[in-house]
């Protein structure tokens, strides 16, 4: 027995009200005389007090109305085997294959997943962060209809799992992480090839205020494991000199961190009060971005666009209507800066551990609340509860009356 | 004085009921006086008896001449003596006779009734009626008598007598037995109640020669207890106080009741003493008929 809120138990500290009532209220007995006690003590050999309740079975009846209510309260939900295994019979399993995991194992994995569930999907085998995405869009779309448990059957390294990339799986979804070798940590794994750079790209006679930008992004990482590179493009730039720094990873972000590190960068208000003030100055200039691919970071009033982003190879770019020294550029940069700390801080990139595992393992096998079987019994508790109080209120109102007449 | 006035008034309706009973004496008796009653003595009563051979010094006038005549031999007729047939009547006036049944009727009520209608009928028949009403000590107490003055007597000490005390049924027997003075008849009315010797009384009474008669007068309510729930029952005579859960020990009570009722009657039928139920729920004139009737019944057994 499952109980939802095991404190409402506290309620049936209440029984002790009937049981004093009974007590409190109890008839005092009438007096009755009579020639002889001779036959009366033969047959009531126990010459009985008078404390004790008159009438156990209305006193039984309200017990159990405090304690069907107190029930009630506490949400019941009856584990039984049977209940479990309808249970878990209507799980939706998605897994997603590591490709780092051999095929034998994989297959074999995978088939005692797929066992005792209602239905499965396998995505894979494949790099987990590039297939996660799916997976999750998978997962997330079946949660709508029926519970549903995301399970990645990992290697542990090679690619890299981060806390970000599970944070994504909503709350509806379980998760179950299937470490093939429990000896491999993620953290064995080359997740982060040192901090991710930001690369300021400016034209020769720029190059003073470039350096001041990039000290001062010196400090910037992307999250793992995207780790890809920032660019700031002004205009006037060949996108041709702009490439990505060395030490970049190539690794693909994913479409969700670029987005988001774009909106963190769009929705500052400061960049959008610089740019008003850098368009109030010397108006909008036009740009080269590839509209079609770019987001709309910042625009004027009239609509026209001051910034965009993009992702561009391995690199997050940020087109920037607006020259290097002007107000807008430098917030812009501030902000992009500010940002993309923020979003490190969030979702910080450190290297997995087994605890890590432990700690992301979501169990899809019992509900976050007992929705289902928990409202039934819970109804079927308070129908109980209720059905009681009906039946008192019957044998109260069908109780005799008293006698108003003795032999005597 | 209005009919209601005294329960001792008697009702005509009632004596017209019980004008037809006839008590006479089952057994034999031995009264001083000439009666109605069997004598053990055989003389000069009107009642024959036999024919035996003539023995010298009978009464000649007792020679049947008529079969003398026509077989040449001499009897003697013998005629039994009749005598009369004293009663004493022994109403138990003890405190557990104030026990009224649901119309408000008390056993002492029912009791002196019945006691004054035997008066009644006794002296109607002319026979002698004494009294000893007998709590836990003698009450009214008169010698058995004949005659009406006797019975406005009679009527006065029953209607004087109230309920109260304990119960000394063994020494009111006794008593009623010895004023008797000779053989005789000894009615004992009665709820049998808190006299645990009153067996040995009755049959002593019995090895003296008496007639014995037993009204036991019960309510409906003592026989199958009516009350229901918790009671605390307060023992008339004792004082006693007893809770119970009445509707729990309803059949073991009446079970246990019913047990003493048969184990007197058994008592009584081997006593040769005649047992008369005398409930509060029937008529006299019920209760006395079905005296007379159980009475003949008994007579007819032993002839």
């Amino acid at each position: 027995m499952i109980w939802a809120t095991p404190w409402a138990w506290a309620l049936a500290a209440l029984a002790v009200l009937p049981i004093v009532a009974h007590l409190w209220s109890r008839k005092q007995p009438r007096t009755l005389a009579f020639p002889t006690l001779r036959f009366l003590r033969a047959a009531s050999p126990v010459s009985r007090r008078l404390h004790r309740v008159q009438d156990w079975p209305l006193l039984l009846l309200r017990l159990a109305i405090v304690m069907a209510i107190a029930a009630a309260a506490a949400g019941p939900t009856v584990a039984s085997a049977w209940r479990d295994a309808a249970w878990r019979a209507r799980l939706h399993r998605v897994i997603v294959l590591d490709v780092a995991v051999p095929a034998d194992r994989g297959a074999r994995i995978v088939d005692g997943l797929r066992a005792g569930v209602a239905s499965s999907v396998v995505i894979g085998p494949g790099e987990v962060v590039a297939l996660l995405d799916e997976a999750i869009a998978q997962a997330t779309h079946a949660s709508r209809v029926m519970r549903t448990e995301l399970a990645i059957v990992w290697a542990g390294d090679g690619a890299a799992l981060s806390t970000h990339d599970v944070a994504d799986v909503p709350r509806s979804v379980g998760v179950r992480l299937v470490a093939v070798d429990s000896s491999t940590s993620p953290s064995d794994g080359d997740v982060t090839a040192g901090p991710p750079s930001v690369t300021i790209e400016a034209t020769p006679d720029d190059l003073a205020t470039r350096d001041v930008l990039q000290t001062r992004v010196q400090r910037l990482r992307l999250p793992a494991p995207t780790a890809a590179a920032v660019m700031v493009r002004w205009p006037g730039v060949d996108p041709k000199v702009l490439a990505a720094t060395k030490d970049a990873p190539p690794v693909s972000p994913t479409p969700t961190v670029v987005s988001r590190a774009l909106e963190a960068v769009a929705s500052d208000p400061r960049v959008r009060d610089a740019a008003d003030r850098a368009l109030a100055g010397r108006g909008s200039t036009a740009s080269g971005t590839p509209t079609s691919v770019a987001d709309d970071l910042a625009t004027s009033l009239e609509g026209v666009p001051l910034m965009r982003g993009w992702a561009e190879d391995a690199r997050i770019v940020i087109g920037l209507d607006a020259d290097a020294t002007s107000p807008l550029g430098w917030w812009s940069i501030v902000a992009a800066a500010e940002a993309l700390v923020r979003f490190e801080t969030i979702d910080a990139a450190a290297p997995w551990t087994a605890q890590d595992i432990a700690r992301t393992q979501r169990e899809a096998a019992m509900p976050e609340t007992p929705s289902l079987p928990g409202g039934l019994d819970t109804r079927v508790m308070w129908g109980l509860a209720l059905g009681l109080l009906m039946v008192e209120q019957i044998a109260r109102r069908r109780q005799a009356p008293p006698e108003v007449s003795d032999a005597a | 004085m209005s009919a209601s006035a005294s329960p001792l008034a008697l009702d005509p309706a009632l004596l017209a009921r019980i004008a037809d009973l006839e008590l006479a004496a089952r057994l034999i008796v031995e009264g001083a006086r000439l009666g109605a009653h069997r004598s053990p003595y055989t003389g000069s009563g009107a009642e024959f008896q036999q024919m035996r051979p003539y023995l010298p010094g009978d009464d000649l006038k007792h020679l049947d001449w008529k079969h003398y005549a026509r077989t040449d031999r001499l009897f003697t007729r013998v005629y039994r003596e009749t005598t009369e047939w004293p009663v004493m009547l022994a109403v138990d006036t003890s405190r557990s006779m104030a026990f009224a049944d649901g119309r408000g009727v008390t056993k002492l009520q029912v009791s002196t009734l019945l006691a004054a209608a035997l008066t009644y009928l006794l002296v109607q028949q002319g026979e002698a009626v004494g009294l000893v009403s007998h709590g836990a000590e003698v009450g009214e107490a008169l010698p058995a008598r004949t005659g009406r003055p006797h019975l406005v007597r009679m009527l006065g000490a029953l209607s004087r007598t109230r309920a109260e005390g304990g119960t000394d049924l063994s020494g009111g027997l006794r008593r009623a037995a010895a004023r008797l003075g000779r053989r005789g008849c000894v009615a004992l009315i009665s709820d049998l109640y808190g006299a645990e010797d009153v067996q040995p009384a009755l049959r002593e009474a019995r090895r003296m020669g008496h007639e014995v008669v037993v009204f036991h007068v019960l309510t409906p309510e003592e026989r199958a207890l009516v009350a229901r729930g918790d009671v605390e029952f307060v023992d008339l005579e004792t004082g006693d106080r007893l809770v119970a859960d009445a509707t729990r020990i309803r059949e073991a009570y009446a079970e246990r009741v019913a047990t003493f009722i048969a184990e007197q009657q058994r008592f009584a039928t081997t006593e040769g003493i005649t047992f008369v139920e005398a409930g509060t729920d029937r008529g006299i004139d019920d209760v006395l008929r079905a005296f007379t009737q159980q009475r003949a019944a008994q007579a007819g057994g032993r002839r």
